[in-house]
């Protein structure tokens, strides 16, 4: 039985997308896998799936440089959503970026749990289960 | 108040005849003589003795000695006295004390005159006031003394020679010392160069008449060096020179000041001089300008050959666009009121035409209590350290430049090339680990836009280097823009045709530039991919491009109607590496960093204007060939 029903990856870089999805598969993470390729396109998929009276993925995995809407903008964003509908979302920062003022930023934003450098293996995955185990 | 009585002043002119001396020859000698009788009551006297004695109320005989003369000291009586018991006195000078404050010199000749029986019937007084004289002479000792101030003279027919005391005082000699012979003179003065001007003066004295006047070191008789100041004239009877005389004066304190003076005012101008610092003042009712030796060469004026006022030479020596500046500052202190002071800068035009930067430190002085009423100041060459700062700032800007474009590159080589091998890494695992043929042909396909991915950054990190890496100003050439244009859209023609995009191009065909070709090619190559890779889903692309001659530039404006960048979000990053502000499949994020680069390289410079689903453009200036 796979840890969370949905998760959610907004990426703009297939290889990494598909990369992620088969270490997700690997580690029987998740039922259902959702992609976006970036900002834009994920807070509009959060906004349709919450008109058909759907949850949001529990697990969000987002990168930073992405085209039309990057991963600080996607944050903006995903805050104005209503709090009931969000609560349990966690969002996990993926990034190539070893930039030690994008891992600063990202943990000054409440809404990030974690910040992952890529590629995301099964032991970052096994971190994330543990964390969200013992809440 | 006297009596005057006929016996008595008969009994007067019996004495006379008994003397047989002629009452009106008595009257008319020279000297001031009285006679008197044992009493001291006055028989005869001169009209000088008058004078001598300020005896104004006329006729005295019978009149007592100290009646008459009010003046002379009682002790004088003792003298009298003396006399009148048959003793003759004489005296060259004495002085008496009349009272607290007051003196008086006498000098006298008397003598007791005998009646035919042989005793004494009187005196017979010469006496003189000399009180006068003898404090002239007293003033001119003082003189001498504080003056330290002798006189000197040789007798050229005896060769005698005589000092006074102060010459004695001054030589350190014994007060009874005088030189024995004429050359003796001459030892005293310390031996070479000052022994021989002093005999020569005087040979030339002796000789011709002339007076000399000279300062020279002498040895007194301690065996000490002093300086003295000798003045000596000569005498002529008969055409002949017959006595040389003249003074002797210390001047060794005052002479050695004025050394020490002379001397520390050479250092201090010698120092001066090699601190190149200029000094001036400015009298600001009057106008009057004072310059020294170095303001004038600092402001390039001739010191000896300059027309109208110093003033209006500094105004014009002032570089025309500084001159303002300096007034304006200038009238800041003088408003100031008191004491108003501070530091100016200004360049001076020199007329060779090199520009020179001077520093000047002024204090304006216009305290109306303070006598002086003006401006004073140092003015400095600072050129050489206005240079060294300029080239310095321009160092540092350079260096921070650079700093950033490493900062920049370090951010990109860690972020996209560890995408890539990101990306490599964990496909290769894929693979390896993969039983499937399908997913295995997909994995190889990423595989291969993988490399050619992390192929495409490593050229671009490559053409990132070599624009920062050398100076190609040199290895700029001639190119015309309008055919290069052509060749890049051709080269993409098939992306032309894909996004059905149209160009407008109003480029004439004489607008050639100074470029280096490659960079050219990638600019406008960049330009096209970039406007066709942002372009609105929802129109067809349209991009127009025009040039216009700006001062010593070619403007080339490169105007899309794509999405657009949020400028207020990106303007500051978009030309920097790390920032991909649309991250299309392909794009790299360093175009814009690149192509800024390039075109800096090369002389020109970059500008982009946007708005959100309108369209970008790009202004970009090229040195005209």
């Amino acid at each position: 039985m796979s840890f969370v029903d949905n998760t959610c990856i907004i990426d703009d870089d297939p290889i990494c997308v598909f990369g992620l999805k088969r270490t997700l598969k690997e580690a029987d993470f998740s039922k259902n896998i959702i992609a976006y390729t970036n900002g834009l396109e994920a807070i509009n998929g959060f906004k349709t799936l919450l008109n058909q009276g759907e949850k949001l993925p529990s697990i969000v995995f987002l990168d930073i440089n992405m085209p039309i809407m990057d991963g600080w903008d996607f944050l903006e964003d995903f805050v104005k959503i209503p709090n009931v509908n969000r609560d349990y979302v966690h969002i996990y920062i993926l990034s190539s970026s070893v930039d030690s003022r994008d891992i600063i930023k990202a943990k000054e934003i409440s809404a990030v749990s974690n910040y992952f450098i890529k590629p995301v293996t099964k032991l970052d995955l096994h971190k994330v289960i543990a964390e969200l185990s013992t809440q | 108040m006297f009596i005057f009585s006929y016996p008595l002043k008969l009994l007067a002119k019996l004495n006379l005849q008994h003397l047989q001396i002629n009452d009106a020859l008595i009257k008319e000698l020279p000297t001031p003589v009285a006679v008197t009788d044992t009493q001291l009551n006055f028989i005869a006297y001169s009209k000088r003795w008058l004078i001598e004695h300020n005896i104004t109320q006329g006729e005295i005989i019978s009149v007592n000695f100290f009646d008459a003369l009010s003046h002379i000291p009682f002790q004088f009586k003792d003298i009298l006295n003396n006399c009148l018991m048959g003793n003759s006195c004489q005296n060259e000078g004495q002085e008496f004390k009349k009272c607290e404050n007051q003196k008086i010199w006498l000098k006298w000749n008397i003598n007791p005159w005998k009646n035919e029986n042989g005793s004494i019937g009187g005196l017979v007084i010469n006496l003189e006031n000399i009180t006068a004289k003898k404090q002239l002479q007293e003033l001119v000792e003082k003189a001498q003394e504080v003056s330290r101030t002798g006189g000197w003279q040789v007798d050229l027919l005896t060769y005698k020679t005589q000092w006074t005391k102060m010459v004695n005082i001054i030589h350190e000699m014994p007060l009874d010392y005088v030189p024995q012979t004429y050359d003796e003179c001459f030892v005293h003065f310390k031996e070479g160069e000052y022994r021989n001007k002093i005999i020569a003066a005087s040979n030339e004295a002796i000789k011709y008449g002339t007076p000399w006047d000279e300062e020279v070191i002498m040895v007194t008789g301690t065996g000490k060096e002093i300086w003295i100041r000798t003045k000596g004239h000569a005498e002529f009877i008969d055409g002949k020179c017959v006595r040389i005389f003249g003074i002797c004066q210390d001047i060794d304190k005052y002479k050695r000041q004025q050394l020490a003076y002379t001397e520390s005012a050479e250092k201090l101008k010698k120092a001066v001089t090699a601190s190149k610092v200029g000094t001036w003042e400015y009298y600001l009712d009057t106008g009057k300008t004072v310059w020294d030796d170095i303001t004038f060469s600092l402001h390039g004026v001739p010191k000896d050959n300059f027309t109208g006022s110093l003033y209006r030479n500094w105004k014009n020596a002032i570089h025309p666009d500084d001159f303002i500046e300096i007034q304006k500052a200038v009238q800041k202190y003088y408003n100031g009121g008191g004491l108003g002071s501070g530091t100016v800068e200004y360049r001076v035009l020199l007329p060779n035409n090199q520009v020179r930067i001077l520093k000047s430190t002024v204090t304006v002085i216009t305290d109306p209590k303070s006598a002086e009423y003006k401006g004073v100041g140092i003015t400095q060459d600072v050129t050489n350290e206005k240079l060294a700062e300029k080239k310095l700032k321009e160092f540092a800007e350079i260096t921070g430049k650079q700093n950033n474009s490493l900062t920049n590159f370090a951010h990109m080589v860690s972020h996209d090339l560890r995408a890539h091998s990101t990306n490599l890494s964990v496909l290769t695992s894929l693979l390896k680990d993969e039983k499937d043929e399908d997913q295995k042909i997909q994995i190889l396909e990423m595989l291969k836009s993988a490399t050619e991915s992390l192929n495409s950054t490593v050229y671009n990190l490559n053409e990132v280097v070599q624009s920062n890496s050398k100076d190609i100003r040199d290895e700029l050439t001639k190119v015309n823009v309008l055919k290069v244009i052509h060749t890049v859209k051709n080269n993409i023609g098939t992306l032309f045709q894909e996004k059905n995009a149209t160009c407008t191009i109003n480029v004439a065909t004489e607008h050639n530039v100074k470029v280096v070709p490659a960079y050219l090619d990638s600019i406008i190559l960049n330009l096209f991919t970039n406007s066709l890779k942002y372009s609105s889903p929802s129109r067809d692309p349209k991009i127009v491009i025009t040039t216009t001659i700006v001062d010593e530039f070619l403007e080339l404006t490169f105007t899309d109607n794509g999405k657009g960048i949020d400028l207020e979000k990106y303007g500051a990053t978009i030309f920097g590496m790390h920032k991909t502000f649309h991250r299309n499949k392909d794009a790299r994020g360093v175009g814009l960093y690149i192509t800024k680069n390039q075109i800096e390289a090369m002389g020109g410079s970059i500008t982009v204007q946007s708005k959100v689903n309108s369209g970008t453009s790009f202004k970009i200036l090229f040195l005209l060939n």
